[in-house]
């Protein structure tokens, strides 16, 4: 009797374990990691944030499975400029959007968003890119045309109304002038 | 109220400005000091027996400030000065009346046409304001901007 039980108890034992080591190589067989930056994306300027999704496909496992995602920006030459970390739940099929900032003094060229997924089954990752521009010299342009515009009328405003400031002292000096002697004499 | 110019010789200018000031005592006048500094004007209208604490000084020759009851304008500067008399003339309450001593000492700082305008402006805002102006040139100065200006007077006096 008790053999039998020990028997049935060490089957049990024995079928979880390979299960839950069925469902691993599953996962890792059969997950499938993409990245995606969409098109708005695709070109940044320095200092703007980049947003991305991130798609597990195919995952055969019916169970909930937290992982870890490390989301790395890398310039041209494959320095790691930006990264951060994320864990999150998974079933059969997810997708999570992310962003990471393009640091403001990054140089301009291709870049990588590397996605890296490490779960119970094992690492995996997928990358995209895209092209970080120089900042708009446009827009400093403009910042400094208004800027002379304003100093120009401020100028203009203080050259026009000096006369008219004088006057109003002068006006001022002779109210007092004339009110003084006035209540002298009375 | 009357606009008068009087053109008079240089030696009877003082005299002739006392003559016309003098029946005006104890009403407020301003005077335009334009060749003379407030303190010799002041002297010599005193010693006509004229009560000069009627009147409110322009100085248009010093620019130092002794007194309080002074204004000080360069003649150079007629749109101050014009102003400053209006400004008086708005102000003083009641009966008043306006010298300028003398009119052709604005030529050596400004041009004809800018006096003439001036002139005009000031008894024109006179006229309406009803204050009687006495404006005084010396005969031998300024002939040109004379003929331009004494249409502007009701009266003109050639002594």
């Amino acid at each position: 009797m008790k053999k039998s039980t020990l028997r049935v108890f060490f089957s049990v034992i024995l079928l979880v374990a390979s299960s839950l080591i069925l469902s691993s190589i599953c996962l890792a067989e059969t997950s499938n990691l993409e990245v995606d930056i969409p098109s708005s994306y695709h070109s940044m300027q320095a200092g703007q944030d980049i947003w991305f999704t991130i798609k597990f496909l195919n995952l055969a496992n019916q169970d909930r499975v937290d992982v870890t995602l490390k989301f790395d920006m890398l310039d041209s030459k494959g320095n790691l400029v930006a990264t951060n970390t994320k864990t999150v739940a998974v079933e059969t099929q997810a997708s999570f959007v992310a962003n990471l900032d393009v640091p403001t003094t990054e140089k301009s060229g291709e870049h990588l968003i590397m996605v890296t997924m490490t779960s119970p089954s094992g690492v995996s990752s997928a990358r995209a890119s895209f092209i970080v521009t120089e900042k708009d010299s446009r827009l400093t342009v403009y910042y400094i045309a208004g800027a002379i515009v304003i100093i120009l009328l401020v100028i203009f405003f203080i050259i026009k109304s000096k006369p008219l400031l004088r006057k109003m002292t002068l006006r001022t000096k002779v109210d007092k002038i004339v009110k003084d002697k006035l209540k002298d004499q009375k | 109220m009357t606009s008068q110019l009087i053109i008079t010789s240089v030696e009877k200018l003082q005299g002739d400005i006392n003559k016309k000031v003098k029946p005006l005592d104890g009403t407020i006048g301003i005077y335009v000091s334009l060749n003379k500094t407030q303190k010799s004007t002041e002297e010599m209208l005193k010693e006509h027996g004229i009560d000069v604490s009627k009147l409110f000084f322009i100085d248009c020759v010093t620019s130092e400030k002794i007194r309080d009851d002074v204004l000080h304008i360069s003649p150079e500067q007629l749109d101050m000065l014009s102003e400053a008399i209006k400004q008086f003339i708005k102000d003083i309450p009641g009966e008043k009346y306006l010298v300028i001593d003398a009119l052709s000492t604005l030529l050596i700082y400004n041009n004809e046409n800018k006096v003439a305008i001036f002139v005009k402006e000031m008894t024109e805002y006179a006229s309406e304001h009803d204050v009687k102006i006495l404006a005084f040139s010396p005969k031998t100065q300024g002939e040109e901007l004379l003929d331009k200006i004494f249409n502007f007077f009701d009266k003109v006096e050639r002594k």
